[in-house]
């Protein structure tokens, strides 16, 4: 029967579609058969409809669309405030030497430390709230910001800025029509990076602070996971849970993807 | 006296190695209004730094540049520069790139766009003005560039090497194309033109200055008056003499360019 | 042509003259955080509380002690321990995995959609299921580690296989090599650089989850103790915490730098950079 459907795989214009689909198919029927099995004697083991079903009431009952606008809220402003530090800084820093000197060695110093090490602390000064996680994403997201901005800012061929003043352009020229367009791929590249760190380090942030306060104010997807795992041991939400940070990571990296290539048609995206 | 150059000098020096590559100089040069003036030589003699002088872009070790008997300090529109790969911005459109010198004029947009068709009809580049550089041709391009430059009406060209990216045939197109852009117009515009083709500089340049290599020095001054326009040329005997005499000056430094 | 003429003005060109030379690296970096921690203790001294922003010099010796008591010595060991084993099994699965990956059209079209669903979702995301089903012990990080470094390591090993130069391909297959010896000594020496860009992701990625989930749910290791200073509001030790976190990570990284130079002598891409 596996010759069979490797020759209809092969050979039918369908197989093609099917092809991709069958491990998962595959996979999926198989977790849908074990988990009764398992289940019976636990009784809490998640099964793929029990996650679908888990979707649906979770999102009926508002809880899901709450978190999930929780955490968005606060990866939103952290990138927007680490975003606006780290390329001004990354301009500073490519402009004046002395800035380079001065800051430079601080950012490799810092870079290393994992944003998640600073948690512990940030609970310390801010609380289990809102301010602890948008510290935590801010010092994610700066980093490959700042770091591809400059990165960006020191490829720019030289020419083009030579190009641009034998032709008279002023200073707020060059910077407006020169320096920001051409360092913008990079820039774009930096944010995307940059998001996808801080995303990480949100739902790390919310679900170290889940596990300590437990309950409390409501505190986005990632503590909304360990509620779960506290609370009601019901699997199957914490499994959409993890599917949602999947989804929206996902789509997070896609429209970086999207801004990047309308950006920069004379680059290849990888 | 359009440019001279007095005891013109550029020393190098690696900050890290500390080392000093003497690459130009003393050099000392004249130029009329309206000349075409050529400069060959073997790699590394630096007609480059010559002309990045000139431009403004390097500052000089030694001696001073001066247009129409001003120290020239810095860039700046009286002098237009064509760059060797055409330095075209990738994220604007043709007419855009051609339009930016008129914008750090402070010129209104709907002015600058009328302006920049003008120009994009005299270099033939109709039905391109919306495309971006990485969409055209290297001899689009070069146009681009040219446009570029001429847009800001300066009384000075400077060219390093602009069709060295060309391939053959489109290279001797391009050739005429810039003469007859050249030719056009009340006042015709100087041009000093750096090229490392010697049948290049006999058909389009007034005048050839031969350098020698490293460092670069001025080695011959040479009258190449051909009677204008030179379509014909290529098939007269005197344009292969001239290309010879040109090239045994410069034969014994290219073979040791090469070998060093 | 020449540089972009920047405006300095004169005395901070005569201090960056002063900095100019190679050597004087190090002495920016000393320059450079020796001014942070300055503005860090002034800092300190005006909040003035010493639990929330302690000063430098209260962490410096709390550090020493730390050290001293042989603490630090033996969390560091358990994390490092963790991370070796997770970041281990992830290498030996997805190193062959991924090559395969690269080199095979058909299992890339199998497994490709597996693989994507899977990637975004974080290491770290998967700790409150890995902990109910595994709950606290040892095998926790070793799986947060695992599955966080088993992407970049396969997805960059495949990429490594499928950027083998078709030419040395082709050549290795006019001498008449046989399919495994162009997969030993052609296909893998050529894929060498990008693997290991794909385990310095892999371990950063493994770090960080360690470290998570030690914050999360660990008896022992940097995580743990960083969590449990903070508890004790002893902030001092925690930032003697964090700093280590930092070097080591840094220190693993140099040496799997150190590596990989070593392993591909012939491969002119590493620079100073590359950490």
């Amino acid at each position: 029967m596996i010759y069979k459907l490797r020759s209809v795989l092969i050979s039918q214009r369908w197989g093609k579609w099917l092809k991709p689909l069958l491990i998962p198919i595959v996979l999926l029927a198989m977790w849908q058969a074990w988990a009764p099995i398992e289940g019976s004697a636990s009784g809490i083991a998640p099964t793929p409809s029990g996650v679908v079903r888990g979707f649906w009431e979770l999102t009926v009952s508002g809880e899901l669309p709450s978190s999930l606008f929780e955490s968005l809220t606060r990866i939103g402003s952290g990138f927007c405030i680490a975003f606006t530090i780290g390329v001004s800084m990354a301009i500073c820093v490519w402009y004046v030497r002395l800035a380079e000197y001065l800051i430079d060695p601080l950012i490799e110093t810092f870079r290393p430390i994992a944003p998640i090490a600073w948690i512990p602390l940030a609970i310390l000064w801010f609380g289990t709230g809102t301010w602890a996680a948008i510290f935590i994403v801010s010092y994610a997201v700066f980093f490959p910001v700042f770091v591809n901005t400059l990165a960006g800012l020191q490829s720019l061929d030289k020419r083009l800025l030579d190009a641009a003043r034998t032709l008279g352009a002023t200073k707020y020229m060059m910077i407006r029509d020169v320096v920001l367009p051409g360092a913008l791929p990079a820039i774009v590249l930096g944010g995307r990076l940059g998001m996808g760190a801080g995303w990480a380090a949100i739902i790390a942030a919310e679900m170290t602070v889940g596990s300590k306060s437990g309950g409390g104010a409501s505190g986005g997807i990632g503590q909304m996971m360990f509620i779960f795992l506290s609370y009601s041991l019901e699997l199957r939400y914490i499994i959409v849970g993890m599917i949602t940070v999947g989804c929206v990571a996902y789509m997070i990296d896609s429209v970086f993807r999207m801004v990047q290539r309308r950006i920069s048609p004379w680059i290849q995206t990888s | 006296m359009k440019l001279v150059c007095k005891n013109l000098a550029m020393t190098f020096l690696n900050a890290r190695s500390g080392d000093r590559i003497d690459a130009l100089g003393p050099v000392d040069l004249a130029v009329e209004a309206g000349e075409f003036v050529a400069v060959v030589g073997p790699s590394g003699c630096g007609k480059s730094t010559l002309l990045g002088i000139l431009a403004g872009l390097i500052k000089p070790t030694q001696g001073e540049a001066l247009l129409d008997g001003k120290l020239i300090t810095g860039p700046g529109r009286d002098r237009g520069v064509c760059f060797q790969d055409y330095a075209l911005f990738p994220w604007m459109s043709v007419l855009e790139n051609i339009a930016f010198g008129l914008k750090a004029q402070g010129m209104g947009k709907e002015e600058r766009e009328s302006h920049a068709k003008q120009l994009i009809l005299r270099v033939g580049l109709v039905g391109f003005e919306t495309r971006y550089p990485h969409e055209l041709s290297g001899g689009m391009r070069q146009r681009c560039a040219l446009a570029r430059v001429l847009a800001v009406d300066p009384q000075v060209l400077l060219m390093d090497e602009p069709m060295a990216a060309l391939d053959a045939q489109t290279r001797q197109l391009m050739q005429d194309d810039l003469l007859n852009v050249w030719a056009v117009g009340e006042q015709k515009k100087t041009v000093i033109y750096i090229t490392h083709s010697i049948d290049e500089a006999v058909y389009l340049a007034d005048r050839i200055i031969v350098m020698s290599a490293r460092p670069g020095l001025i080695k011959a001054d040479i009258l190449n008056d051909f009677d204008r326009p030179r379509n014909e040329i290529r098939t007269m005997p005197a344009y292969a003499e001239q290309i010879n005499r040109i090239w045994s000056l410069i034969k014994n430094d290219a073979i040791q360019a090469m070998t060093k | 042509m020449g540089l972009p003429e920047l405006p300095e003005k004169v005395k901070e060109a005569q201090i960056v003259s002063h900095f100019a030379t190679a050597r004087r690296v190090t002495v920016r970096y000393i320059f450079s955080l020796g001014c942070f921690i300055l503005l860090w203790h002034l800092t300190a001294s005006y909040v003035g509380k010493p639990n929330t922003l302690p000063s430098p010099g209260v962490v410096g010796l709390q550090a020493i002690e730390v050290i001293g008591s042989g603490e630090l010595l033996s969390h560091t060991a358990s994390t490092l321990r963790r991370l070796v084993v997770g970041f281990a099994i992830a290498c030996f699965v997805g190193i062959p995995f991924g090559l395969l990956f690269g080199l095979s059209k058909s299992l890339e079209a199998y497994t490709t959609p597996l693989i994507e669903a899977l990637r975004p979702i974080s290491g770290i995301a998967w700790i409150p299921l890995a902990l109910f089903v595994l709950g606290i012990g040892e095998e926790l990080p070793h799986f947060i580690i695992f599955f966080g470094a088993l992407f970049p390591i396969i997805l960059n090993s495949a990429d490594a296989a499928r950027m083998t130069d078709v030419n040395l391909l082709n050549a290795a297959r006019t001498l008449g090599a046989s399919r495994w010896l162009i997969m030993k000594e052609v296909v893998l020496p050529s894929a060498l650089p990008m693997i290991f860009v794909g385990l310095r992701l892999g371990l950063g990625v493994g770090w960080m989850g360690v470290i998570a989930s030690e914050l999360i749910g660990a008896p022992s290791g940097l995580g743990y103790m960083i969590e449990w200073n903070r508890t004790m509001l002893m902030s001092s030790r925690v930032l003697v915490g964090v700093f280590t976190i930092g070097l080591i990570g840094y220190l693993m990284s140099l040496l799997l730098n150190f590596v990989a130079r070593k392993s591909t002598p012939w491969w002119g891409g590493w620079s100073r950079r590359d950490l």
